[in-house]
């Protein structure tokens, strides 16, 4: 085999002029190719790991609770940073709560838009490749990074030189924002900067940016709620539609419900002037003993969301629930509250009634101590009472979406505690489809079209519960992603170019060779060489050639990036600006890349130079022999 | 910008019935709230011209006219631009529940679903849904439980000056000030503020008019109490309130005045 | 002992729509150790036989025997092996590998049969170079010898892997007349010395006398 090797390697150097000629042929295809498939992957790091995940991250659940409107609001922070955390589980680098404003500034007598952007800079473990990016994004002209997280200064900010000028400010200065808080109300704030950054990511250029936690009081979270989640992954491209899937599926919602204590209210003689609570308490002294020493101990009751939003499954509820007082339409409409005739009995109630429902809340606001909810109380009219069953539950009432969950959400009761005492309709009950979840899960959507489709569908529907929407940078940013294929079709090319280079070189080089060289195969032939072994010499002649080629390919490659990427582009007014990084041409060669490439290359040269070296092998060594140029 | 701002003045062309009696003294906030709310109710169809004055520092003056067209029977109503000659010839159409925008130089319809937000704007169609000023707000108590409410004067006119503050998460101003005269109700001046407390815009409805036994401001000032400097004024003129044609509230009519 | 065995060897070559029938019917044996010139004019079918012996072409009929093995049977990797180990070839025009030095050249046999050691290869091509005369130039590639040196080189690396038979065909012919009895000379030697079997062709009468063994073809058939 090695002698093999040095025959092969000698006869490379026989036709020295027309061997230079293929290999600098095959070296310029190379040279492409890694250029090519260097830029793309620059444009997908570009593309992947600086626009999509400050878009919309690799990952990201959005969460809307708004009815008509987006409110990007989830109730439990912990609850599902924990799902997702722990679903990427090593995948992950890190997550963000991606809450960004828009926002009209004022500093020293200029006006101008900001986009201003939470960062945890309290909480945040970092690797060192963070810090370091972190750093290389946060190049300081003033102050230090760390300063945002300084509490005894009024929403600490640092804001880019470019924005700072046109605001004409200075570092301590105050700049007043009015912005609108998650709830669209109209908001205002002072920010002081503490940092002026500069900073060659034109998406940051125009971004302020302030500590998590005060941006996310300022729009109006509470600080165990959270917006919408961007995961940044380690792998995108390999790992965001999985993680994405696998996520959504840990995030299936459970039954949603209040258990909360119910008391009738005092019902006011005016307005019912026939029942008097009074009057009613004394003429019926003998209902059942248990209950009526807790007559005014209020009893405990599961209050279920139905989907009266939805018409099928309204009609579900309808068909399932038999109803001893009440209109359908007002049972089943907005509003619409039942009452299992159990409850009905004990509290003496009937429809028309109100009661008070007080229940205690998962959160109690501790930064706020003087509105601290330690009980979350709301009112609602009883519109019909409902014939109770094993199904059902005794003692339960079913309310409207509508009247449901805007008391669910504002004070979240602690489901999995509560869960021991409540009624919970069994997963066989007829209408239990129709009952509410925690938050609706929409379906993981294959595109962006696919994507604001469902949104605008469940946007019909109305649903009054959250929903929540779990999308991999594929569906979220599929339009960005398309620029993508762009490139792999200009490396695609590349390689097309390179196969043909080689196809027509080697097969023509090859075909010289064997007819100058076909006494020598005759003659090594008749010595007695395999026809194997003939046809590995011209193979690896060739996989010699190619492999000098390659070589030669990526140096040149190299010089070419670097001299290319020396080249300052100033381009300003260009949406592809966006695909510069400082200003320059981003190459990120990778070592797969290259190897890939040239194994790709060696594998096409070699297959290429496989036909003609087996004629030649399978030449007849007599015939052979007897050949004279 | 413009779109908001029109979106905005729709809350404020004030229609109201002349016939209200005179408010008695005392009287409390829910009250003059109920009556602020009858002056914005609509019972009538209308058309009017509306001309927006829109000073901001540093830029000048910019005005916006437009014709505004309401169908009282669905509360269905159409916008056409007649200035800044940009925006000439645009206009919006709302028929129960489809929203339309018309831009004149591509002759297209965008239709705008009400769950979207419109165009760029941070404004919703959904606020096309007048919602009532006493579903969304309340009156404001003191620390002793008791409505805030005064008598004053606001130059020569007798006012009541209230304050009320958001029932609901989603409204633009959490808290408010109104000066309403003390005669026939209608409010003279009003105050925004953030949910922080900053005053963020004053309005002054400076004119009414009666038309048709209706109470119109037909002047009404927008100071941006954020950006000092900002204004805007809004005069309204022609108001007619004589039955519409239903073929008005049309996209083929919107598409074709607007040639 | 015979070392070869034919019997009504025939070989045709179709060319364009006729049939050349280069070899019409030859029968001969050939003794283990012989020195055996077949000698005839150009066309008559000399090359044709030696490559049939030299398995290097396949008869169209008849049998060809070698060593015991009937090699009209064998498949072509078969038959590489034999040529490998059992014949060794000079040609008319030498044949050396360019890209190979004299070494190399006459190494190369050995080290097709792989299995060998490298110094054993190295001793045993260096004592045929030195055997052929050509220690001196050991280090040489072919276009840096003379006519004759190249042949000599051939004749090392014919006999390097000891084989059976040595086919020799028209060996002088490139030569001039002293140096290709120098090169007969050598053969004969070699013959003496190895007791290999060689068989060389010839058209030229001056080089019959170092034959032990005349075999005359005229027309692809013996003539006797
Ligand atoms: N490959 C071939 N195709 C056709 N005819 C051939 C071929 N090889 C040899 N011949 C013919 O066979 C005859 C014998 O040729 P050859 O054995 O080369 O003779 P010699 O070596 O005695 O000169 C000649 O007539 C020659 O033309
Ligand atoms: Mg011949």
């Amino acid at each position: 085999m090695k002698f093999l090797f040095i025959i092969s390697l000698r006869n490379l150097f026989r036709q020295k002029r027309r061997n230079i000629l293929l290999g600098s042929a095959m070296a310029f295809g190379v040279m492409i190719l890694i250029i090519a498939n260097s830029f793309s992957h620059g444009i997908s790091d570009i593309l992947f790991n600086r626009i999509v995940v400050y878009v919309a991250g690799h990952v990201n659940i959005s969460i809307n609770e708004g009815k008509g409107r987006d409110l990007p609001l989830f109730r439990d922070r912990d609850r599902l940073t924990k799902i997702a955390v722990e679903t990427a589980g090593d995948k992950l680098i890190e997550y963000n709560e991606g809450v960004g404003i828009f926002l009209r500034a004022i500093g020293n007598g200029k006006v101008e838009n900001l986009v201003l952007v939470g960062i945890n800079t309290i909480s945040r473990t970092l690797t060192q490749k963070q810090r370091e990016e972190i750093n290389e994004s946060f190049k300081m002209l003033y102050g230090k990074f760390k300063d945002l997280g300084n509490k005894s200064i009024e929403n600490p900010a640092i804001l880019s030189k470019e924005k700072a000028d046109a605001l004409s400010v200075k570092p301590n200065d105050i700049v007043r924002v009015r912005y609108r808080n998650i709830y669209g109300q109209t908001q205002s704030s002072r920010l002081t900067v503490v940092g002026i950054m500069s900073n060659d990511n034109i998406f940051m250029q125009g971004v302020m940016f302030v500590e998590l936690t005060n941006l996310k009081e300022m729009m109006g979270y509470r600080p165990y709620e959270c917006g919408s989640i961007k995961l940044t992954l380690k792998e995108p491209q390999k790992d965001a539609a999985d993680v994405a899937d696998k996520i959504h599926s840990a995030l299936r919602p459970g039954p949603a419900f209040i258990l909360a204590t119910a008391k009738v209210l005092n019902q006011d003689s005016s307005m019912n002037p026939d029942v008097s609570t009074s009057e009613n308490k004394n003429s019926n002294p003998n209902t059942i003993s248990s209950n009526n020493q807790n007559a005014d101990t209020s009893p405990r009751v599961t209050l279920i969301p139905f989907m009266g939003n939805d018409e099928p499954l309204k009609k579900l509820m309808l068909s399932s629930f038999k109803l001893s007082s009440g209109n359908v339409k007002d049972v089943f409409g907005k509003d619409g509250m039942m009452v299992s005739d159990y409850l009905a009995d004990i509290l003496k109630i009937k429809q028309g009634d109100k009661l008070e429902f007080h229940f205690k809340p998962k959160f109690i606001t501790k930064d706020k101590p003087e509105f601290a909810v330690r009980e979350a109380i709301f009112s609602a009219v009883v519109k019909g009472i409902f014939i109770s069953d094993d199904s059902t539950g005794k003692e339960t009432i079913y309310m409207h979406e509508a009247l449901f969950y805007p008391k669910f959400y504002e004070n979240l009761p602690d489901l999995q505690s509560d869960s021991k005492f409540a009624f919970i309709p069994k997963e066989k009950a007829s209408f239990k489809p129709a009952l509410g979840t925690e938050w609706v899960l929409l379906d993981r959507s294959r595109s962006t079209d696919d994507l604001k489709q469902k949104l605008r569908a469940a946007g019909r529907k109305k649903i009054k519960a959250a929903t929540i929407d779990v999308n991999s940078m594929y569906e979220s940013a599929s339009d960005v992603l398309k620029l993508e294929n762009a490139l792999n079709i200009i490396t695609f090319t590349a390689v097309l170019i390179l196969f043909f280079i080689i196809l027509v070189g080697v097969v023509n080089t090859l075909r010289m060779t064997i007819r100058e060289r076909t006494r020598e195969i005759g003659t090594i032939r008749a010595i007695g060489m395999q026809k194997k072994d003939v046809l590995l010499i011209f193979v690896i002649e060739t996989a010699i050639l190619t492999a000098f080629a390659s070589i030669a390919g990526t140096i040149l490659a190299f010089i070419s990036m670097a001299g290319l990427s020396n080249i300052a582009f100033q381009i300003t007014d260009n949406p592809m600006g966006i695909l510069l990084v400082k200003d320059r041409l981003h190459f990120v060669p990778t070592f797969i890349g290259i190897v890939g490439n040239i194994g790709f290359i060696l594998f096409i040269s070699i297959i290429t130079a496989f036909f003609p070296s087996r004629k030649a092998a399978n030449l007849s060594a007599a015939d052979a022999l007897r050949h004279f140029e | 910008m413009v779109r908001k701002l029109v979106i905005i003045l729709l809350f404020f062309i004030v229609l109201g019935k002349e016939a209200l009696l005179a408010v008695a003294e005392p009287t409390t906030i829910p009250e003059l709230m109920k009556k602020i709310e009858q002056l914005q109710e609509m019972t009538t169809d209308v058309m009017a011209r509306v001309d927006l004055t829109q000073t901001k520092t540093g830029q000048g003056t910019k005005k916006i006219e437009m014709l505004y067209y309401r169908r009282d029977s669905d509360d269905s109503f159409m916008i056409v631009m007649i200035a800044p000659e940009i925006d000439k010839g645009n206009g919006y159409l709302r028929v129960g529940d489809n929203f339309w925008m018309y831009r004149r130089n591509t002759r297209t319809f965008q239709h705008i679903n009400r769950d979207e937000n419109i165009g760029g704007s941070d404004a919703n169609a959904d606020d096309f849904e007048k919602r009532k000023l006493t579903e969304l707000y309340a009156p404001s108590k003191d620390a002793s439980g008791n409505e805030i409410i005064s008598t004053e004067k606001l130059g020569a006119v007798s006012v009541f000056r209230f304050e009320i503050v958001a029932k609901v998460n989603d409204v633009d101003y959490p808290k408010k000030i109104y000066w309403v005269m003390q005669d026939k109700g209608l409010p003279l001046k009003e105050q925004s503020f953030s949910a922080s407390g900053t005053l963020m815009q004053t309005a002054y409805y400076i004119n009414y008019t009666i038309v048709e036994k209706r109470y119109v401001a037909v002047k009404q000032l927008f100071i941006d109490e954020f950006e000092k400097g900002n204004k805007t004024l809004v005069e309204i003129s022609g108001i007619s309130t004589k039955k519409l044609d239903d073929s008005l509230f049309t996209k083929a009519y919107l598409e074709n005045i607007s040639k | 002992m015979n070392i070869i065995e034919i019997k009504e060897l025939t070989k045709n070559y179709p060319l364009g729509s006729t049939i050349v029938h280069a070899l019409r019917g030859i029968d001969f044996n050939i003794a283990s150790g012989d020195f055996l010139s077949i000698v005839g004019p150009s066309g008559s079918g000399k090359t044709t036989l030696l490559n049939i012996i030299g398995c290097i072409d396949n008869a169209s009929s008849g049998s060809v025997n070698i060593g015991g093995v009937e090699i009209t049977k064998l498949n072509d990797k078969e038959i590489t092996d034999i040529r490998l180990h059992k014949i060794g070839f000079i040609f008319q025009t030498f044949n050396l590998i360019p890209v190979l030095d004299v070494l190399e050249n006459v190494e190369f046999p050995l080290l097709l049969m792989k299995n060998r050691s490298k110094s054993e290869v190295k001793k045993r091509a260096e004592s045929l170079i030195d055997a052929v005369g050509l220690s001196e130039h050991i280090k040489h590639r072919p276009s840096e010898l003379s006519g004759g040196q190249r042949q000599r080189v051939a004749i090392a690396r014919a006999l390097v892997t000891n084989p059976d038979i040595v086919l020799a065909d028209e060996p002088t012919a490139n030569l001039d007349s002293a140096t290709g009895e120098q090169i007969l000379e050598l053969m004969k030697e070699m013959n003496r010395k190895e007791k290999t079997t060689f068989i060389f062709s010839t058209h030229d009468s001056n080089v019959i006398k170092y034959a032990g063994y005349v075999l005359k073809i005229k027309d692809g058939k013996m003539v006797n």
